[in-house]
C-alpha cells in the first residue's frame, strides 16, 4: 500500500556543547506516492537530519511526521523500529552492509526480521540480487567486494523488503560517476516500475539532474521546492 | 621524561577501556595483598604461638637427641656454656631442662606422662605456661617436691591441688626411676597435647629422680628476634662445644614448617591461576590498542621515530597501565588489612581448625611492606614479561603501509 | 511465532559470527576463561582429594561410621569406661539394615616399653577376622603376620614406633596399663606383625592384639567393651541406623564420624566456603577482560549497530546479540576449561606425593599421597556460575550497543 509523506511544522534542535542547533526549523512537506525526490543543500542544511525524522531514526522537537495514517513521533522506538521494517528501506553513503554476513544474507536480512519463510526469502533474495546484476556474488561478504557492488547490494536489500519508501543519504557520494549513473538508472526505474517513493539527498548533480522534485534547504528551513517533468 | 608524560596521555586516550584493564588489575592485586598478608601474618602466629608456649625459639642439645630424646643423651650446664649465652647480644633469656617420659600414678588412675625438669625463676623467661595457672601456683625455687600439671592431664588423672602423685620410670643409668610430687598449680597452656601429656618439677627434684647429676636435656633459648633465627643459630653454633648443637624453630618442629610450606605452595598455585588471568585480560587490551594505532606509529616513524624508542614509548604505556591499577589495588588491600589488624579476623567455623595450628580464634594481621607488595610486584613482572614481546613485532612495521592502512 | 523464530535465527548467526570476525581477541579473551575454569575444576579436585582422604582416613582409622561408647569416654579415655555390650545386643546390631561391619573393641591407653626406650601408645583388642579390611586394625601388615583371632597374644605395631624403639619381629616389648581394678597391669607382647599406615601419626598412637588377650590383661568382664565401630553400606541413611543403635544401647553414647571428628567436618565446610569465594574471584577477574573484549567490539561495529537498527532491528534484539556472544564464547570457554580440568586431574590420579611434607600434612591428618576428587556438583557450580555472571556482566556492553544513536552515528561520516 502506497503511503504518503507528511512533515507538519517539524523542527530538531539540539544542544551542542553550548551552542543550540537548529537542524530543521519549522519546514512543512508532503510526499505524494510514488514521488522521485532530492533533497539539497549545502553541509548543515538539514538534509540528513530530514530523512532521519522521516525514517523515524530521529523524533522532531515539535510538530509531526505522518506517514500514510502513522504519526510517526508518538510510536515508541521499537514501535517506529518494526515501521521501519516493515514499511521503510534504508541506503547509507558507505558501510550498508553488515560485514558478517554475505550479500545474499545480507539481503535476506531485513526478510528474516519480517518473518518470512526461508525458501521465499531465498527466491526473492536471488531474484532481487538478479535485477541488480550480482547474482553471481551472492556468496560474496562485503570486504570482497567494490565499493560499488556494496552499493547495488544495498538497493537490493531496499527493495527485497518490498517497502513503500525508500531513503537514501548520499547513496552515490563514494561512487565514481559511471557506477554512480548505473545505480540511478536502477533506482529511476525501481520508481517506475514498482511505484515505490524514492527520497534522495545529495549533493551529486547527476542525482539532481534525474530527479522529478528537487528541495533546496539551508539552515533547517526549505528554500525551495521545485517540481520538474 | 616527555616520553613518559606522552605515555600517561597515550592511556587514557580510551578512557573506558583504560578503566576496566585496570579496574582488573586493581582487583587482583587488593586479592593478592589481602590474602598473602593474612597468610603470612598467620603464619608467623602460628610459629610464634608454638615457639613461646613452651618449644622456644632455639635450644641447645646433644648432637642427636632431636631425633632420638634419649634421657642419657645429656650435658652439663656448666657457668662456662651460661656466661657465653650471657655475653651474646641476641640472646634474650635461656632457661635449662630435662626431659623424661614415666608413669604417673594417683589414687585412682595411672597415665603415661612427660616429666619436664625446670628451672622456676627462668622458665617464665622462655615460656608462656607459667603465666597461665589457672589453679594453685607456679613452682617456685624452694620447691623440691613440687608439680606444676596440665588441667586435662588433671582432670584424667582425678587430681587438683594439693594430691599427690607417684612417678614411676627409668633413671639416666637405666636404673629405676621413683618419686612422689604433690600437685602446686594447674595450667592450661592453649594447647590440649600439652595440657594432657605433660608433668613440670624443679630441675634439681627431676635430676635426683632420674639419675642426671648437674646434667640437663636441653637449653631453650629466647631470641631477641624469631625471623633472624637462623643467623643467629650460625653464631651461637661457633660458640658452644663440640658434642652440643643449637636447634632452631624449624628443627625443633619441622611438621609446622612443612604444614607451612605445603600451604603456601598451594597457596601460590590459586593466586598464580588469578595472575595468568589477569594477565591474559592485559595483553588482550593491549594488543587491540597497538593494533588500532598501526596508523599512528607509521605517521611517528615517518617523522624519524625509531623502532626502538616506539617500543620503548610503548613498554611505559604499559607500565603506567599497570601502575593505574596496582596503586589502587594495594592501597584497597593496604586498607582492609590494617580494618582487620584492629578489628581482628576470624573465620566462622574455623574453631577446630586455629586450635590444631595453636593459632588464637582471632587473628590479627601484620602490615608489612613486604606481603603487601610481593603479590602485586609479580603481576606486573609477569605481565610485563607476557606483555612486551609482542611490542617488539613494532620493529616490522612499514611506515608506507601503515599510513595508507585503514 | 515465525517471526520471533526466525528473528532469533539471524541474532545467533550474527552473534557466532561476530565472535569469530576477531580470532585473536576471542582467542585470548578464551583463554583467560579456560584457564580460570581449567584451574579452579582441578583446584576444586585436589581439596576435594584432601576432604575425601580426611573423611576416609578417620573412618578407616578405626572412628568408623557410627561409633558406641561410654558417655564420658570422649574426654577420658580411661579403662573403666566400658559399655554393657551382651552377645544378643551386638548380634541385634548385625541385624539392622544398611549396618555392614560391627567391629567390638578394647580399648587402652598404655605405656610400651622396650629394651631401649619407652613410648606412650594406645592399644586396641580386636577381632581381626570382624576387623578384615574394613579398618586399619584389620589391615594387612607389611612385615611378619597378621593376628590369626580374638586369642592371639601377639602384639601389631606400626613401622614408625618400632623403629623408635629399636626393636623388630620376633623381639619381646613390654606394655603397661591400668586394669580395671586401677592396679597396674604388665605383659610382655612379642611383635607379630609391623603395619603402615597413610599418615604417620597413626603408625607412632596405634597397636593392635586380640580382643580377649587384652580382656583378660584388663580384667574385664565377658559382656564389657570399650566400644562398638559400626561401618554402614554407602547409601545408608545415618541418622536413621543411630537411632536404632541408640535404641539397643541406650546407656551409651552413639555418635557419627561427624560428631567424633569435628575437625573434619569443620575443614569441609570451610573448603566448600573458601572454594565458592574462589571462584568468584576467578570469574570476576576473567569477567573484566570479558567485558572489555565486548567493549571493544562494539566500538568497531558501531555503524553497522545503527545500520542494523535502522533496517529494523529493535533495541532488545541489539542487546540480545551482544549477550548471546558473551554467553555463547562462556560456554565454549567453560566447557574446554572443563575438559582441561578433567585432563589436570587424569594426570594426577596416581596420587600427588606430599611425602617431602609428610611430618606437616600429618599434623592436619593428611597422609602422603592425595589423589584429587573430581566432583561433578562443583564442575555444575563453576560453570553455571560463569555462564550465568559472565552473562550478566556483558549486560553493559550490551546496553551501550543498544544505546548507539543511528542518527548521530551515521552522520559522522
Amino acid at each position: 500500500m502506497s503511503r504518503s509523506i507528511a512533515l507538519e511544522s517539524v523542527s530538531r534542535l539540539y544542544h551542542q556543547a553550548d551552542v543550540l542547533v537548529k537542524a530543521v526549523s519549522d519546514v512543512s512537506l508532503t510526499f505524494e506516492p510514488g514521488e522521485f525526490t532530492t533533497l539539497f543543500g549545502p553541509s548543515g542544511s538539514g538534509k540528513t537530519t530530514l530523512l532521519n525524522l522521516i525514517g523515524g531514526l530521529d523524533v522532531p522537537t515539535s510538530g509531526q511526521v505522518r506517514i500514510g495514517e502513522t504519526v510517526m513521533n508518538v510510536l515508541s522506538p521499537s514501535e517506529r523500529a518494526t515501521f521501519r521494517l516493515n514499511h521503510i528501506g534504508f541506503i547509507f553513503q558507505s558501510y550498508n552492509l553488515i560485514p558478517v554476513l554475505s550479500a545474499r544474507e545480507n539481503v535476506e536480512f531485513v526478510m528474516q526480521l519480517q518473518g518470512v519463510h526461508s525458501a521465499a526469502r531465498r527466491e526473492r533474495a536471488m531474484e532481487v540480487l538478479g535485477r541488480v546484476g550480482l547474482a553471481e556474488l551472492s556468496d560474496r561478504r562485503p570486504d570482497q567486494m567494490s565499493g560499488g557492488q556494496q552499493q547495488r547490494v544495498a538497493v537490493a536489500r531496499a527493495i527485497a523488503s518490498e517497502p513503500d519508501i525508500i531513503l537514501a543519504d548520499e547513496p552515490t557520494a563514494n561512487l565514481d560517476s559511471k557506477t554512480a549513473a548505473d545505480l540511478l538508472s536502477l533506482m529511476q526505474e525501481l520508481n517506475e516500475v514498482r511505484k515505490i517513493t524514492f527520497l534522495f539527498s545529495t549533493h551529486d548533480k547527476q542525482v539532481m539532474e534525474r530527479a522529478r522534485r528537487l528541495v533546496r534547504l539551508r539552515d533547517g528551513k526549505v528554500e525551495n521546492d521545485e517540481r520538474r517533468s | 621524561m616527555q616520553t613518559l608524560s606522552l605515555a600517561w596521555r597515550n592511556i587514557w586516550r580510551n578512557r573506558r577501556r583504560t578503566l576496566l584493564t585496570a579496574g582488573a588489575v586493581a582487583f587482583a592485586c587488593t586479592v593478592l595483598s589481602f590474602t598473602i598478608s593474612l597468610q603470612q601474618s598467620s603464619y608467623k602466629t602460628a610459629i610464634e604461638a608454638s615457639a613461646s608456649i613452651f618449644q622456644g625459639h632455639l635450644q641447645i642439645q646433644r648432637i642427636g637427641y632431636q631425633d632420638e630424646p634419649k634421657l642419657s643423651l645429656a650435658f652439663p650446664f656448666s657457668s662456662n656454656l651460661q656466661s657465653l649465652l650471657s655475653l651474646e647480644p641476641s640472646v634474650a633469656a635461656y632457661s635449662p631442662r630435662v626431659n623424661a617420659f614415666s608413669l604417673a600414678s594417683s589414687d585412682e588412675r595411672t597415665f603415661g606422662v612427660q616429666i619436664f625438669g625446670v628451672d622456676p625463676l627462668t622458665e617464665p623467661l622462655v615460656s608462656s605456661i607459667p603465666g597461665t595457672i589457672r589453679a594453685g601456683r607456679y613452682l617456685q625455687a624452694k620447691d623440691s617436691s613440687g608439680a606444676v600439671i596440665g588441667k586435662a592431664l588433671s582432670e584424667n588423672l582425678k587430681v587438683s591441688l594439693g594430691d599427690e602423685l607417684t612417678l614411676l620410670g627409668q633413671g639416666a643409668d637405666g636404673s629405676m626411676a621413683a618419686g612422689i610430687v604433690s600437685i602446686v598449680g594447674i595450667f592450661s597452656s592453649g594447647s590440649t597435647e600439652i595440657d594432657r601429656t605433660m608433668i613440670q618439677i624443679p630441675l634439681p627434684t627431676a635430676q635426683e629422680i632420674f639419675s642426671l647429676p648437674s646434667e640437663i636435656n636441653a637449653l631453650v633459648v629466647r631470641s631477641t628476634n624469631l625471623t633472624r633465627s637462623n643467623e643467629i643459630a650460625n653464631r651461637i653454633q661457633q660458640i658452644l662445644p663440640n658434642n652440643l648443637r643449637i636447634l632452631t624453630w624449624d628443627e625443633l618442629n619441622p611438621g609446622l614448617k612443612e604444614a607451612i610450606e605445603l600451604d603456601m605452595v598451594s597457596g601460590w598455585l590459586f593466586l598464580f591461576s588469578l595472575i595468568l588471568i589477569v594477565a591474559f585480560g592485559v595483553l588482550n587490551t593491549f594488543l587491540m590498542s597497538l593494533l588500532e594505532r598501526i596508523r599512528e606509529f607509521g605517521l611517528l616513524m615517518a617523522l624519524g621515530m625509531k623502532a626502538w624508542s616506539l617500543i620503548f614509548m610503548v613498554s611505559l604505556e604499559l607500565l603506567c597501565l599497570l601502575l593505574t591499577g596496582t596503586l589502587p589495588g594495594v592501597v584497597m588491600g593496604l586498607a582492609i588489612i590494617t580494618y582487620f589488624s584492629i578489628v581482628g579476623f576470624s573465620v566462622p567455623g574455623a574453631e577446630e581448625l586455629t586450635q590444631l595450628w595453636n593459632l588464637p580464634a582471632v587473628l590479627y594481621p601484620q602490615l608489612n611492606p613486604l606481603f603487601l607488595l610481593s603479590g602485586p610486584t609479580v603481576v606486573v613482572v609477569i605481565t610485563f614479561v607476557l606483555v612486551v614481546p609482542f611490542s617488539l613485532r613494532l620493529r616490522r612495521i612499514n611506515p608506507v603501509e601503515a599510513l595508507t592502512s585503514v | 511465532m515465525t517471526r520471533l523464530w526466525s528473528t532469533a535465527l539471524v541474532t545467533t548467526a550474527l552473534a557466532s559470527r561476530n565472535i569469530l570476525r576477531n580470532p585473536r581477541r576471542t582467542l585470548l579473551t578464551l583463554t583467560a576463561v579456560i584457564v580460570g575454569v581449567a584451574s579452579t575444576v582441578a583446584l576444586a579436585a585436589l581439596a576435594r582429594g584432601v576432604a575425601q582422604q580426611l573423611v576416609d582416613d578417620s573412618i578407616y582409622n578405626l572412628t568408623g561410621h557410627l561409633k558406641i561408647q561410654h558417655p564420658d569416654s570422649a574426654r577420658d579415655p580411661a579403662v573403666e569406661h566400658t559399655i554393657d555390650a551382651r552377645e544378643e545386643s551386638v548380634e541385634a546390631l548385625q541385624q539392622i539394615p544398611g549396618v555392614h561391619a560391627v567391629l567390638p573393641r578394647i580399648v587402652a591407653p598404655a605405656v610400651i616399653r622396650s629394651e631401649r626406650e619407652s613410648f606412650p601408645i594406645t592399644l586396641f583388642g580386636v577381632d581381626p577376622g570382624l576387623e578384615g579390611r574394613n579398618s586399619v586394625a584389620g589391615k594387612a601388615v607389611s612385615n611378619g603376620e597378621n593376628l590369626s583371632d580374638s586369642d592371639d597374644s601377639h602384639l601389631i605395631l606400626g613401622s614408625k614406633i618400632v623403629e623408635k624403639l629399636e626393636t623388630r619381629i620376633g623381639r619381646r616389648v613390654v606394655v603397661m596399663t591400668q586394669d580395671i581394678e586401677n592396679e597396674i597391669a604388665d605383659r610382655g607382647f612379642r611383635i607379630e606383625g609391623i603395619f603402615q599406615a597413610e599418615v604417620q601419626s597413626t603408625e607412632l598412637l596405634f597397636s593392635f592384639t586380640g580382643l580377649e588377650t587384652l580382656r583378660k590383661m584388663l580384667r574385664l568382664k565377658d559382656d564389657q567393651l570399650h566400644e562398638i565401630s559400626i561401618l554402614v553400606e554407602p547409601e545408608a541413611s545415618l541418622p536413621e541406623i543411630q537411632k536404632q543403635v541408640q535404641k539397643l544401647f541406650p546407656k551409651a553414647a552413639v555418635l557419627t564420624w561427624q560428631e567424633l571428628q569435628p575437625l573434619v567436618v569443620s575443614m569441609t565446610k570451610i573448603q566448600n566456603g573458601f572454594l565458592i569465594i574462589w571462584f568468584l574471584i576467578v570469574i570476576v577477574s576473567a569477567g573484566f577482560g570479558l567485558v572489555n573484549s565486548l567493549l571493544m567490539s562494539i566500538f568497531e561495529r558501531v555503524r553497522e549497530i545503527a545500520v542494523m537498527h535502522a533496517l529494523g532491528m529493535t533495541r532488545v534484539w541489539i542487546v540480545i546479540e551482544t549477550v548471546l556472544q558473551s554467553f555463547l564464547l562462556l560456554v565454549v570457554g567453560g566447557l574446554i576449561g572443563v575438559l582441561g580440568g578433567m585432563a589436570i586431574v587424569r594426570q594426577f590420579s596416581g596420587g600427588i606425593d606430599l611425602s617431602k611434607f609428610a611430618r606437616g600434612a600429618s599434623i592436619a591428618g593428611i597422609g602422603d599421597r592425595i589423589v584429587p576428587q573430581l566432583i561433578w556438583s562443583d564442575v555444575v557450580l563453576v560453570v553455571g556460575l560463569l555462564i550465568a555472571l559472565g552473562t550478566l556482566g556483558s549486560l553493559y556492553p550490551a546496553w551501550l550497543a543498544a544505546q548507539v544513536n543511528p542518527a548521530r552515528s551515521l552522520q559522522r561520516l
